[in-house]
């Protein structure tokens, strides 16, 4: 058995069997078969046998003739393995006695001499598990063939257990079987951990290198609450973790209870709870939880997901989906927040030293104006079907707002000029989340309907740490005193104008922060879909009075620290059933 | 015919042990012999004759081994084992061996003269 240990980006636990994506994109395919059929499993194996050993010959003669004998003698050994070792025998009991498919039963065996392998003192030696994994290889595309599965073609529930995911293959994942991730790379933020929340299965990023030490097919334990991966689980360790997944599920099934009811405060004072996405499938999710709505639907998707900058009909298939599915409940449509980097269709900047601080999001639209107008304009058709709001990020100045207006307002007079219905009165808000913003809210609270503040990046920028940056992720608290002063900064701005302001960070689907988010004078919160039954738990649990007072009592502290272990406790006080 | 056990110190001398050519050629050599051969280094012990079990012993330069066989011809596949060794399996005994690559395999090894 063996544990390993990443970053918790998405909570639950997940038990299943692996799916191992290797830098190939390989993976094994099953892990049993048919009683019936062990006898031809067994020939599929001795063929593939025979037929990676013709190809070690012809490899090693040509290696010999072009650069001497010596350099063919690598495909001897291969040779040899394959041939006379007990590979073979190994395998065929595995399949004849425990009727194991040959590709399993190759990964398995040959996965255990390569860690044998690499245990050895010896340097040389141990590289040569570099040459197990090569003869596995071999035979794995001998016995599948062609056939390369990759992500896309899954048919039974799986953990997908690889070094990274590119973005579109996240995308593209298919929620109907995948109940887990777990990456080699990677951290919170990082498009992995953000399609994981949104298909609302647990997740552990940043593993550092473990792949080569799990086969496809095995089981496989990640633990999302606690950044755990368990391979090869023992017996007690199963039965553990199993009692958890059952209540977790017994918790939800209880929440689930929560969803006709309003998210009430004890003294009747109504909190709207509003859900962030990624995809408009997710709505369904939302509508299932009870959202007031959708408080940040992030576009970035229509972008990752396609290889071709998105036309406006992408767009607008996709807003309409989800405007017309919340009815007339509010969606608050964020525009554009990537970095060139992420985006092949659009050219590379040349200075990528600190992406965070450099030419992305509104920055990029405004310099990408035709590709900003394309998705203003989808805004802006379905905006007459229900109640859309658009949402502008990383706004830095008063003129980076002007700006995007100016390129709104162009889209609206071009759609009157061609009799295109849009909203009129469309409403307008920025993301809060660079300092800048924050100093000068007074005067941006003049300029928005609303406003929506980011505690992600607003942390990040404030504290100068770069939350994907392992090092210093210690550092990257959104609970530090300097944030949560921002945070009341701006809700007090937008009470004093009044206009609406809620905030839709990591932060608020936290149940721990909620008193305190509340006290502060917050009465919209936008969350994961699956965070809305906790927080509304909360809310019905509490009075603001008593918010009020954590809130002040927080803000008197000095440090990030005490105030997390401060905040947990009157969490458990407050809210039993959630202690921990 | 003598069924006693064989054995035989082996010293590991060329610099990268017993790699993956070494164990290669050992087990090509012990092919043309009947006798049983298992290497022993500290509580291991394996089959001389798998390339894996040999290369997970991992032996490395300066290391000492212990051969032991059983059967017939036990004494000539130990000798002939302590020669490669002692040549640290270099390519001229592979050679007079018959081990190297592409050469027929089923010729009994003809001891080197001189």
């Amino acid at each position: 058995m063996k544990q390993l240990r990443g970053i918790a980006v998405s909570p639950g636990v997940a038990i299943g069997e692996a799916l191992v994506m290797d830098t190939e994109g390989f993976r094994i395919p099953r892990r049993f078969v048919a009683r019936d059929a062990v006898e031809s499993e067994r020939e599929r194996f001795r063929a593939a046998i025979g037929a990676a050993g013709r190809e070690i010959e012809e490899n090693r003669d040509l290696v010999s003739r072009e650069l001497g004998e010596k350099y063919g003698a690598i495909f001897e050994a291969h040779l040899e393995i394959l041939r006379h070792s007990r590979l073979r025998e190994d395998v065929e009991e595995m399949i004849t006695q425990r009727h194991y498919s040959p590709e399993y039963a190759v990964s398995r065996t040959l996965r255990r001499y390569a860690q044998v392998f690499r245990n050895l003192r010896s340097h040389y030696l141990s590289e040569r598990a570099a040459d197990i994994f090569d003869i596995e290889k071999r035979l794995l595309r001998h016995l599948l063939g062609r056939r390369r599965e990759g992500l896309a073609q899954l048919t039974s529930p799986v953990l997908v257990l690889a070094h990274d995911l590119m973005p579109s293959e996240a995308a593209n994942l298919d929620r109907r079987f995948v109940r887990g991730i777990v990456t080699e790379v990677g951290g919170p933020g990082s498009h992995t951990a953000i399609v994981a929340e949104a298909l609302e299965i647990p997740a552990v990023l940043g593993t550092g290198p473990f792949l080569t030490e799990v086969s496809g097919g095995e089981t496989v334990i990640i633990d999302g609450d606690q950044g755990l991966v368990v391979l090869h689980p023992d017996e007690e360790t199963l039965a553990r973790y199993q009692h958890e997944a059952e209540e977790h599920r017994c918790l939800a099934a209880r929440l689930e209870q929560l969803r006709d009811l309003p998210a009430e405060t004890k003294e009747g004072e109504r909190i709207k709870l509003l859900a962030n996405i990624e995809f408009p499938e997710e709505v369904e999710h939302c509508l299932a939880r009870g959202a007031d709505g959708v408080g940040l639907y992030r576009t970035e998707f229509l972008y990752l997901g396609a290889k071709t900058e998105p036309d406006e009909e992408v767009h607008y298939q996709a807003y309409c989906q989800v405007v017309r599915t919340m009815g007339g409940r509010p969606v608050v449509i964020r525009t554009f927040d990537l970095g060139a980097d992420k985006v092949p269709h659009l050219p590379q900047p040349e200075d990528q030293r600190n992406p965070f601080l450099g030419l992305r999001s509104i920055r990029l639209a405004l310099r990408n104006v035709p590709m900003f107008r394309t998705q203003l304009r989808a805004i802006l058709r379905a905006s007459t079907l229900g109640q859309v709001k658009i949402l502008f990020p990383l706004i830095s100045t008063l003129l980076e707002l002007r700006q995007a207006k100016l390129v709104l307002a162009d889209v609206m007079e071009d759609l009157e000029e061609h009799g295109v219905e849009f909203d009129r009165q469309i409403e307008v808000g920025i993301m809060v989340e660079v300092p800048s913003a924050v100093m000068m809210i007074d005067r941006f609270v003049e300029e928005c309907d609303f406003l929506s503040i980011g505690t992600n990046d607003l942390t990040q920028y404030t504290l100068a740490v770069d939350r994907s940056n392992k090092d210093v992720i210690p550092l990257y608290n959104p609970t530090d005193p300097a944030v949560l002063k921002l945070i009341a900064m701006t809700v007090e701005a937008a009470r004093r104008r009044p206009i609406p302001v809620n905030l839709c960070g990591q932060m608020s689907g936290n149940p721990a922060y909620t008193m305190l988010l509340l006290g502060l004078g917050l009465r919209q919160l936008s969350v994961p879909p699956a965070a809305i039954p906790e927080i509304k738990r909360v809310c019905r649990s509490v009075r603001v009075a008593d918010c009020r007072q954590v809130a002040e009592r927080a803000m008197a502290m000095e440090n990030a620290r005490d105030i997390e272990l401060f905040l947990r406790g009157e969490l458990r006080r407050h809210v039993p059933e959630f202690g921990a | 015919m003598c069924q006693f056990k064989q054995s035989r110190k082996l010293v590991v001398s060329n610099a990268e042990g017993v790699h993956a050519r070494a164990a290669t050629l050992i087990a090509k050599l012990l092919r043309k012999f009947q006798a049983k051969v298992e290497l022993v280094k500290g509580a291991e012990r394996v089959e001389a004759g798998d390339v894996l079990q040999v290369l997970s012993l991992g032996a490395a330069c300066g290391e000492e081994l212990l051969a032991e066989a059983w059967g017939p011809d036990a004494p000539a596949a130990l000798e002939a084992l302590g020669r490669l060794f002692d040549q640290q399996f270099e390519d001229e005994v592979a050679r007079q061996f018959g081990l190297v690559a592409g050469e027929r395999q089923d010729v009994e090894a003809e001891p080197p003269t001189g």
